[in-house]
């Protein structure tokens, strides 16, 4: 090791990887894509320019034009103000489900893999009978029961999800869980939650972080997708994939409506997915381009 | 008489190699292998105990039976007079605060995102201790191993070999251990540093009284620091007694053949190879009779048969063999 790597700290590590991002040209432009979204929807209610619920019957399906940027729909709503707000409901689907899914993967993984035996069959055959349902199927399912909410699509993206995640960290816990510093700390004395939390844990968050960030899009689109086929949010709450759903059935009248919907979808799967790999390239050494 | 520090009697240690399933379908009734069997070894304060054998003569597997990572079959432990086998591992929790132990790879028995700081005083925090300063106490320990302090802030990958080591004695001195189980201490490190590693362990035992388990291959490191000694084969103990006179009258032909394969730095000196042949034979199938017979260049008929009973050679020498080497034998 070298001794000018010695003597840097936390923050300097920080800093330095966040450099590596800027330089790197798909990390540049996911940085940007991934801020744009993300300042988009926190500041929603301050860049719409116009109530995305006001009606204006007079004005249907218009093309853009100075005063709808990107036209209006089938009820003159404008359709860039449900844009600018989509991004908010987007936003707001993707981090709770994919913090709920960390969360129970982290607790179904570690005990899957620091467990006893019997444990872990039971959790993977739980995690084999969860993957084994389509995601559509079984959000039909649960529709059924609780009827379409913004809380159902996070469920569904949730309880699919959390197998895979339960997987990796369970595989990942036990590559760890024989290793000499865990038996070292078990030597001292140190409880199990001690040994998960400080010891296990720091090792496996990172790589997951990183393949949370990558899944972002992918639950922005399983939000669209379930929202475009109506077992999402409910109308009028303005989501992407309601919007593309409405310029769905009035695609011979105009383009815009499905235009406006889906270009933002695309920037923000691609945004996160460059972002995604090139923090993967920075955190996984062996793809490191500067040593 | 008080009671020794550590004293253990008949230790066995089992581990299974089939399920209960698979062990039916084979008809196997006995689906276990036992790892260390018949040991006895007694420890007193201050002193230091010395374990040779090849690898996988289960050394190890007794060192981590005393302080409870592997479950104990049978046989007794016990630690400052308490029974150590029958306890569940959170019974062990009071005897790891008094039994400090240091693994074979000295990077890899350090938690690899912690500081040496952290590290360091992570038995504190295990045990709840908080009464301490945890940054006089990274200074004091460090001292004690000879490190600089500004060593602290660094992570384990930064440290060398025997940087790493000496961070792990630190770590084992933390909570002023009674026993320290040091498994191979100075493996993987070059002369002069393993030469630090002894002295700083003999400093350890006659200043601090603290006394040490050791384990290796190293009959050199046995010699230097420890007062009796233990040479084990297949799990059990072949030959044991006080080192100094275990070197000077060795009875065993295993432990000769041990000592014979060490080399000695004098070109001039007068040498008795005993070579063995072939590789240790498997716990799976142990041999009948003496189970060395396989591999001792002295085995006759009975050696096959007939399994040996401990004889004594002088005090608290003890040796399994039915034809010893004479007791004026180098």
């Amino acid at each position: 090791m070298s001794s000018g790597n010695r003597q840097t700290g936390k923050w300097a590590s920080v800093v330095y990887s966040l450099r590596l991002l800027v330089r790197d040209p798909m990390g540049l432009a996911g940085l940007i894509l991934v801020t744009l979204m993300v300042g988009t929807a926190v500041f929603a209610p301050y860049l719409a320019p116009r109530d995305p619920f006001a009606l204006d019957v007079m004005n249907r399906l218009a093309p853009p034009s100075q005063d709808h940027l990107m036209g209006t729909d089938q009820m003159g709503r404008d359709t860039f103000s449900r844009v600018v707000m989509g991004a908010r409901i987007a936003l707001k689907v993707a981090l709770t489900a994919i913090s709920l899914t960390l969360l129970g993967g982290l607790v179904l993984g570690l005990a899957a893999g620091y467990g006893p035996k019997w444990l872990d069959n039971f959790l993977l055959l739980v995690f084999d009978t969860l993957r084994s349902f389509p995601t559509i199927m079984f959000a039909l399912a649960v529709v059924a029961v609780v009827g379409p909410s913004l809380n159902t699509v996070i469920l569904v993206i949730v309880v699919t999800t959390v197998p895979v995640y339960g997987r990796i960290i369970r595989t990942q816990t036990q590559a760890i869980r024989y290793n000499e510093f865990i038996q070292a700390e078990r030597a001292m004395g140190a409880g199990i939650f001690r040994i998960l939390g400080v010891h296990i844990m720091p090792n496996i968050i990172g790589p997951l972080l990183i393949v949370a960030s990558m899944d972002i899009p992918v639950v922005v689109t399983i939000e669209a997708g379930l929202s475009f086929l109506g077992l999402g949010v409910r109308p009028p709450t303005p989501s992407w994939g309601s919007i593309l759903n409405d310029g769905y059935s009035f695609i011979r009248n105009t383009p815009w409506i499905v235009i406006a919907g889906g270009v933002p979808l695309i920037l923000t799967t691609l945004g996160f997915t460059f972002l995604g790999e090139s923090l993967r390239d920075i955190f996984d050494p062996k793809l490191r381009k500067d040593i | 008489m008080t009671d020794p520090l550590l004293a253990v009697e008949d230790l066995r240690v089992r581990f299974r190699i089939k399920t209960p399933l698979r062990a039916l379908l084979d008809r196997d009734p006995d689906p276990f292998i036992d790892a260390v069997l018949n040991v006895g070894l007694t420890l007193e304060k201050g002193q230091a105990y010395g374990l040779v054998g090849e690898s996988g003569s289960g050394k190890t597997t007794l060192a981590r039976a005393l302080i409870g990572l592997n479950p104990a079959h049978s046989g007794s432990i016990r630690f400052e007079g308490q029974e150590l086998i029958g306890r569940k591992d959170r019974q062990f929790k009071t005897i790891r605060r008094n039994i400090a132990m240091m693994f074979q790879d000295p990077a890899g028995s350090l938690s690899p995102r912690l500081t040496v700081r952290s590290l360091i005083t992570e038995p504190f925090k295990i045990h709840g201790i908080e009464n301490v300063d945890l940054k006089a106490e990274t200074a004091r320990l460090l001292e004690m191993v000879n490190l600089g302090p500004d060593i602290a802030g660094w992570y384990p990958h930064q440290l060398s070999g025997g940087q790493a080591r000496r961070v792990g004695v630190a770590r084992a001195l933390a909570l002023n251990p009674r026993l320290i189980i040091a498994d191979e201490p100075t493996a993987g490190l070059d002369v002069s540093v393993q030469g630090e590693i002894l002295n700083l362990m003999g400093r350890l035992k006659r200043d601090l009284g603290v006394s040490f388990l050791i384990i290796t291959h190293n009959l050199a490191v046995v010699r230097h620091v420890s007062d009796r000694m233990a040479v084990m084969y297949l799990g059990r103990f072949l030959e044991q007694g006080p080192t100094d006179d275990v070197f000077a009258h060795m009875r065993h032909p295993y432990t000769h053949a041990l000592l014979s394969a060490h080399l000695n730095p004098d070109p001039d000196a007068e040498r008795v190879r005993v070579e063995l042949a072939g590789d240790v034979p498997s716990l799976i199938r142990r041999p009948t009779g003496c189970e060395f017979h396989t591999r001792c260049p002295f085995a006759r008929e009975r050696c096959r048969e007939e399994f040996p009973e401990a004889a004594e050679a002088g005090a608290e020498h003890t040796y399994l063999c039915h034809f010893p080497l004479a007791a004026d034998q180098p």
